[in-house]
């Protein structure tokens, strides 16, 4: 089953009535984070260990593996880890250019408006097969969905409407996609992770701590002095990334980039980091103002190769497809269509 | 049993205390009912008695792992929403689960905000509490009264107790 990762314990038994609030809560995860999908895993599970309990012979045990599967185990237990954050990242930059089907749940937490008003966080996933082959479905927080994606030759979008786009002129998908809710970057892991250990500062934290037990958790803090024009990784504005990957694969499993909040730095708040100058990062949109040009929709097909509005927090996560169809990348067919040339 | 796996799933994920631990309560829960099917009076409840089977499984699953045991009355009193949950078996647990989502629409924009961060996004309370600029027992407490809130109004609607 599905539990949220992060599925804190925002719920104790000091309430008026826990019982309540508990069977709430379940409902809540049940809800938003489990699909009956997720329920016939389940119970297949169950008859696949009742139909094997009713087939099972007792087997010998193979006493000559013994001595090697202890060795085996204390290695792994004894031996010391001599991998940097660096190395680390390098590996799962490498991992990460391994042709294959990989998908992202992104969320976007915009910044949050002046007036106090509260922001619904956007949510796309991304599809990647490689640098080429990219497919984002972003649900805006009214419900309307905008797929845009790249087949290998041709970038597409399909707006709410149903109505596709499609750019014969053979330009690559913008790396920045504006959104209402913020700029969302829509690139491959690979190209996240490339030269990331040359313009932040890696440290490798406590394994449990965020990701979870077994995965490496990295910290990686924007090198001072870097602005995002002068790094490998240009144009992207992030302070803090926070990278959680798994070290039997290399597979980034997570990642969640934190950008610097410019309301705070606008009432000087200490602690704030400084902005980075402003033509790295001009200053963001309000929510829903497209008061520095048309709306997403109505932009060139091919804008975005810098972050006009990067939003408070962007966060990756891998999910368990593995496998997308061989035309998945390739436009929509709509009954209205639209080329640009 | 099929019919009956989501609402157990919910019913096992409030009274267990260490959430990584439902799947192994929920897979042993199925297997005992499977073996004990024949012992089921058919005049009783069959999701009743399915929970039964899982709260102690729960207990053992606790008592191996040392961890303390949920207190009864708390599980008497989630056993009796799940009753009210489980209604008359007339319409299917989805539908149940439509008033949940209506009791969501009505919530307050920032208690619906906060609701989604937790449990849509799946975001740490850590960077909830930094883009809110609010603290981690704040939010906390705005997700709190939020349940409390949906509970009063799925009690409104008859599917709680």
């Amino acid at each position: 089953m599905n539990q949220p990762p992060e599925h804190q314990s925002t719920n104790d038994d000091t309430e008026q009535d826990p019982a309540r609030d508990r069977f709430v809560d379940s409902l809540l995860v049940h809800r938003f984070n489990h699909n009956s999908a997720d329920t016939d895993a389940l119970v297949e599970r169950v008859m696949r260990t009742i139909s094997d309990s009713r087939s099972t012979r007792v087997t010998r045990w193979q006493w000559w593996a013994l001595p090697a599967a202890a060795i085996l185990t204390v290695s792994l237990l004894v031996m010391p880890s001599n991998s940097s954050a660096s190395a680390i990242v390098r590996s799962a930059a490498k991992a990460a250019l391994r042709q294959a089907d990989r998908q992202y749940q992104v969320t976007l937490i915009p910044v949050s408006p002046p007036d106090g008003a509260t922001s619904q966080p956007l949510l796309a996933l991304l599809d990647v097969r490689d640098a080429d082959h990219i497919r984002v479905e972003i649900t805006h927080p009214n419900g309307d969905r905008t797929i845009r994606g790249r087949d290998g030759e041709v970038s597409w979008r399909q707006d709410p409407d149903g109505m596709v786009r499609i750019d014969e002129r053979g330009a690559a998908m913008p790396k920045w996609l504006e959104t209402p809710s913020g700029s969302l970057l829509v690139e491959s892991m690979a190209s996240m992770l490339d030269g990331l250990d040359a313009s932040y500062e890696l440290t490798r934290t406590s394994d449990a701590d965020d990701c979870g037990i077994g995965i490496t958790h990295i910290t990686a803090v924007s090198i001072n002095g870097a602005s995002a024009s002068e790094r490998p990784s240009a144009a992207n504005p992030a302070q803090v990334i926070e990278l959680c990957i798994d070290p039997r694969t290399n597979e980034t499993i997570r990642l969640e980039m934190t950008f610097p909040n410019p309301q705070a730095h606008r009432r000087g708040e200490p602690g704030e980091m400084r902005p980075p100058p402003h033509e790295d990062m001009p200053p963001p949109r309000h929510h829903g103002d497209f008061a520095d040009g048309p709306p997403e929709r109505d932009r060139p097909i091919h804008a975005g190769r810098r972050p006009a509005a990067p939003p408070r927090t962007l966060i990756f996560e891998r999910t368990a497809t593995d496998s997308f169809p061989a035309d998945w990348f390739t436009a929509p067919v709509a009954s209205a269509t639209s080329k640009i040339e | 049993m099929r019919d009956h796996a989501d609402h157990l799933l919910v019913y096992l994920r409030a009274i267990v205390r260490d959430k990584s631990m439902v799947d192994d309560v929920f897979q042993e829960t199925m297997m005992v009912a499977w073996r004990r099917l024949g012992d089921f009076d058919r005049s009783r409840s069959f999701g009743a008695w399915v929970r039964g089977i899982g709260s102690r499984v729960a207990m053992d699953h606790a008592g191996r792992r040392r961890m303390p045991a949920s207190d009864p009355a708390i599980l008497q009193e989630i056993e009796a929403h799940s009753v009210a949950f489980d209604g008359d078996h007339s319409i299917s647990f989805q539908s149940r689960l439509q008033a949940l989502d209506d009791c969501l629409e009505k919530l307050p924009s920032d208690y619906s905000q906060a609701v989604h961060m937790v449990y849509k996004a799946q975001l740490p309370l850590r960077t909830i509490a930094n883009n809110l600029a609010l603290s981690e027992e704040a939010i906390k407490k705005r997700i709190q009264r939020a349940r409390a809130l949906l509970g009063d109004c799925m009690k409104g609607k008859g599917v709680l107790a």
